[in-house]
């Protein structure tokens, strides 16, 4: 039998975030007993986070030939195979997982996820009302809802699923980066800031606050302001959608400079010509801008494993 | 007695957990790129170069599946189609303007330069479909890659 008391620490410690230091508590326990499933699975749970997917894959095969009817495995290697973009077998796994656990919410949670990758919105929606009916009361489901309408565009229910993982946990930083990131696209910014501090101060290397603080300065910036409002417009379009608006202006202007030419508009057809190109030149300029600041959002505030 | 259990706790301190290391970047992952830069690529390239066999409309089509295979990306098979879809749209219309310049037509307009647009149009249009496509899965392996604090 295993120690439980250093088994609770470590799970602490993973719960906290203190990865290294829950890696550091179970590696004597698996010395000591490496037949233990639930140390195997709890390390491959902290090398997960580390992103260290092969070895986290390498623990959990461990602890399945230890015992094959542990649905939390199945769920961690569902979540490896995911990372590693291998949805069908995340898939196989989480149903494997289901199987073995029908109330097993974080795996339809994560086949949740799956499909809002591959693109199928429904299914995606489906697994996460079969999660509600499982932990009607968990805050991660109000937060995958405010994420799923939230991508999708859809503000107002966005918000009311914020509000509500909020008012479950008002000190959780995911949910208050969720509606910081609702409340930026409202137009709200000096709410979104409020929650970007508060995010930021919870969890000080949540790249996704400091991600969203990024985007407070952009958006409030003179010459990247209009190029992060088109572009969070264009984002919060599916995919398709987003390319016919964009193949939309460049048929607009194009073919609308190419008519006035033919019409002798000379002068407005070159009006259409530059701004276009102007269009474009800004659009190409705004990417790289965007992303410079967003690196040193996350470098200056970027802790150390020893913070 | 406090001698034997001294001597256990340094036997059990010796004994460690090895945790296996992460296998060395493959060569092929060395090649995996933004999507948006090979639509950026597409845009940019053809204005100070010319490619040959036509391969400013092929050519990004042909990366942006390179990219998607080496990536894993879950979602190859409908960029492939796209990729066909719209290479196929394009030769057609590639038929269709070298059909009407042997023909010799005569409108009061230039239609080629139309064609030429709407050429574009459709070229960009699947590019986009695939990029979009492609940027979930790229942006799971950027999230792997950055910051892999081993």
């Amino acid at each position: 039998m295993f120690d439980e008391y250093q088994y609770d620490r470590a799970l602490a410690c993973y719960n906290r975030g203190q990865i290294d230091q829950a890696i550091d508590l179970l590696k004597p326990l698996l010395a000591e007993d490496p037949n233990q499933v639930h140390l195997h699975a709890l390390l491959a749970l902290c090398l997960l986070s580390k992103k260290r997917l092969y070895a986290a894959e390498y623990e959990v095969q461990l602890a399945l030939s230890i015992d094959a009817q542990e649905p939390l495995c199945y769920s961690i290697l569902a979540r490896i195979y995911f990372l590693k973009n291998k949805m069908s077998q995340a898939l196989e796994n989480c149903d494997e997982s289901l199987r073995l656990n029908p109330n097993y919410s974080d795996s339809l949670l994560l086949k949740s996820e799956i499909y809002s990758v591959l693109g199928e919105t429904q299914k995606s929606l489906q697994c996460l009302n079969e999660a509600a009916k499982i932990e009607p009361d968990s805050i991660d489901i109000s937060l995958a809802y405010g994420h799923y309408y939230f991508y999708k565009g859809d503000s107002e229910q966005a918000l009311m699923y914020a509000s509500e993982a909020m008012q479950k946990d008002p000190q959780n930083s995911e949910a208050a980066v969720l509606l910081g990131k609702i409340k930026l696209k409202q137009g709200d910014v000096d709410e979104a800031l409020q929650l970007a501090k508060f995010s930021i101060l919870n969890n000080p290397d949540s790249s996704e606050a400091l991600k969203l603080f990024c985007d407070i300065k952009v958006r409030q910036n003179w010459f990247l302001g209009l190029w992060w409002r088109i572009n969070s417009k264009l984002s919060s379009l599916s995919g398709t959608k987003a390319s016919i608006v964009l193949i939309a202006f460049f048929l607009l202007f194009n073919l609308l400079s190419q008519l006035m030419e033919d019409l002798g508009y000379l002068g407005l057809s070159k009006v259409f010509s530059y701004g276009w190109l102007l269009l474009v030149v800004y659009s190409w300029v705004g990417l790289p801008m965007y992303q410079r600041k967003l690196q040193k959002e996350l470098s200056q505030f970027r802790f150390n494993d020893d913070y | 007695m406090m001698f034997l259990n001294l001597f256990k706790n340094m036997a059990n301190n010796s004994k460690d957990y090895f945790i296996i290391d992460e296998p060395k970047v493959k060569f092929l992952e060395k090649a995996i790129v933004n999507p948006v830069i090979i639509l950026f690529a597409a845009m940019i390239v053809p204005m100070f170069t010319h490619i040959p066999y036509f391969g400013r409309w092929w050519l990004p089509f042909v990366w942006l599946v390179f990219n998607g295979i080496i990536l894993g990306s879950p979602t190859l098979k409908k960029e492939i189609l796209y990729s066909v879809i719209g290479l196929v749209t394009l030769a057609a219309l590639f038929y269709l303007v070298f059909y009407i310049i042997e023909q010799n037509f005569h409108f009061n307009f230039s239609v080629i330069d139309y064609l030429l647009i709407i050429m574009y149009g459709i070229f960009f249009l699947f590019m986009y479909l695939v990029v979009f496509l492609q940027e979930a899965p790229y942006q799971i392996y950027q999230y792997i890659k950055e910051d892999k604090n081993v």
